[in-house]
């Protein structure tokens, strides 16, 4: 983007957020949809403690079970790359097993686990697992015909071909579904903790909707953005000083 | 040219199936090719030489027929890392710098780190890319990344290089400079050499020995032996015998296609 153009469209946002102060400095009642945004950060900065120790929790669930869930990701997408035939089976389960909805999902596993970290990891997992198996199988089976008989012609073993050749073709495909993978596994989090916790991010949502507390609820709302952004962004990071050689890490530059 | 035979292919052919659609590639075919020869073959788009290259490295199996290379199995010499391979394409491994790509090979076969590079920056240094170490294959050039993929397929040592349309794609002059050098880099090393073309006076330029394909099936249609002195120059190609060569294997060439294309 142009210098001009950024500049209008930082000046558009803050014409916006202007017209949404003085509206809601007008019109907002209690319990109406649209407080100003003074009062959303204001109310933010007074419930510091409680929603900071709230989102660490809720940090700590999502981050576990993004660790559990690209664990799985990448076991399940290495057993279908080994055994083709099994794996058709296991990668059909896992589709099954993903397109459940979460929101249904979730109160059998926090009923069998506990509204304890277990089930909420679990939930987090199973939302972060699939994108991670879906991108490195594909990104396995699309490596370049003529790699794998460059390693034919080596007679390197399955093993090495995939270790060195094969997998970092893949690693660019994997940090694609970590982005997708970490701001997921935030979300299924929280839908985790609406149905059942002690502590978290998403059980503050929930009083605060019950309780018609609107500025809470906008500030809940954008701490938990700012959550799914920043796991989107460290993925962006990582995934650019990972694969610096991948044309996604190179801007305009060749 | 005499001594023994370093491949021999008895009666080689190969049918794709593809679903219930079957098409053969390669016709019964068989051919020797000397030790220490540099040999090509040469033909129309879909005769099969490439086919046949990928079949005498074991790259893919025939459908009948045998190759033996230094009297053993294809199957053998590969898995004794007897064959290097250009393929058409430099297919370079693109987060791995010029040397660590000349080192692959060998890392993969457990050679020792200080030897492995030591013997990949004297195989860079061969093919004149000395100063080029460190870069990414993203950052070479066409003609570069092909001399990063011929030092590589030279790495183990082998006893028969394979060479697929290296060079396709560059432009005359820079085809020319890389025959050049190939030329220099096969009297340092001797290594039987099978090379495949299209390009008539790369293969006079480069061969000893030149097998014309054609096509509907793939086979060979004539032999023709190479006489020239080496090293050969830009100057031998304006010989009267390399022009002579020239207009015989274009000749020969010309009733390839022919044939196919009735």
């Amino acid at each position: 983007m142009s210098r001009r153009a950024r500049l209008a469209v930082a000046s558009f946002y803050v014409l916006l957020l202007g017209a949404w102060e003085v509206y809601g400095r007008l019109a907002y009642e209690p319990g109406k949809l649209l407080p100003p945004p003074t009062t959303i950060l204001r109310t933010l900065w007074e419930m510091r403690d409680a929603y900071l120790r709230d989102a660490w929790v809720t940090v700590q669930e999502a981050g576990l079970g993004l660790l559990v869930g690209v664990v799985l990701g990448l076991g399940i997408a290495l057993l279908v790359d080994r055994f083709a035939r099994m794996g058709e089976g296991i990668y059909r389960l896992a589709l099954v097993l993903y397109s459940v909805p979460l929101i249904a999902l979730a109160p059998a596993l926090v009923s069998a686990l506990g509204i304890g970290l277990r089930s909420k990891v679990a939930i987090a997992a199973l939302a972060a697992f699939f994108p991670v198996v879906v991108n490195v199988t594909t990104a396995l089976r699309s490596v370049d015909r003529r790699v794998l008989e460059l390693g034919r012609l080596l007679s390197v073993g399955r093993w090495r071909t995939l270790r060195f050749m094969r997998m970092p073709y893949a690693l660019p495909a994997l940090f694609a579904a970590l982005k997708i993978a970490g701001p997921a596994a935030v979300i299924a989090a929280m839908i985790a903790e609406w149905v059942g916790a002690e502590r978290g991010l998403g059980l503050a949502l929930l009083y605060a909707m019950f309780g018609f507390q609107l500025p809470n609820l906008w500030a809940i709302l954008l701490l938990s953005t700012l959550m799914t952004g920043f796991a989107f962004a460290v993925f962006e990071v990582l995934g650019r000083v990972a694969t610096p050689w991948h044309a996604s890490a190179q801007r305009g530059e060749r | 040219m005499a001594g023994t035979d370093a491949i021999r292919a008895d009666a080689v052919s190969k049918t794709f199936t593809i679903g219930k659609e079957s098409f053969q590639a390669l016709g019964e075919v068989s051919l020797e090719i000397p030790e220490r020869t540099f040999a090509t073959f040469i033909g129309p788009s879909g005769c099969g030489k490439s086919t046949l290259l990928r079949i005498l490295a074991d790259v893919i199996a025939p459908t009948s027929g045998e190759v033996s290379v230094f009297g053993r199995s294809a199957a053998q010499a590969r898995e004794e890392r007897d064959f290097g391979f250009v393929f058409q394409d430099p297919v370079l491994l693109p987060w791995r710098s010029a040397l660590a790509n000349v080192e692959l090979p060998m890392q993969l076969n457990g050679i020792d780190k200080a030897e492995r590079r030591a013997r990949a920056l004297e195989l860079l240094d061969l093919v004149g890319l000395q100063g080029f170490e460190k870069a990414l294959p993203a950052k070479l050039s066409g003609g570069m990344a092909r001399r990063v993929a011929i030092a590589r397929a030279l790495t183990l040592g082998p006893r028969v290089l394979f060479l697929d349309e290296p060079f396709n794609g560059l432009d005359e002059i820079r085809r020319q400079n890389m025959n050049a050098e190939l030329q220099r880099i096969w009297l340092e090393t001797r290594t039987t050499t099978v090379l495949v073309t299209h390009n008539v006076s790369e293969a006079v330029f480069l061969s000893d020995r030149v097998f014309v394909m054609g096509r509907n099936p793939g086979r060979i249609m004539a032999q023709l032996e190479i006489d020239l002195p080496r090293p050969r120059t830009i100057e031998t190609m304006t010989s009267p015998e390399f022009v002579e060569y020239d207009r015989e294997l274009t000749a020969l060439l010309r009733t390839a296609y022919e044939d196919a294309e009735p």
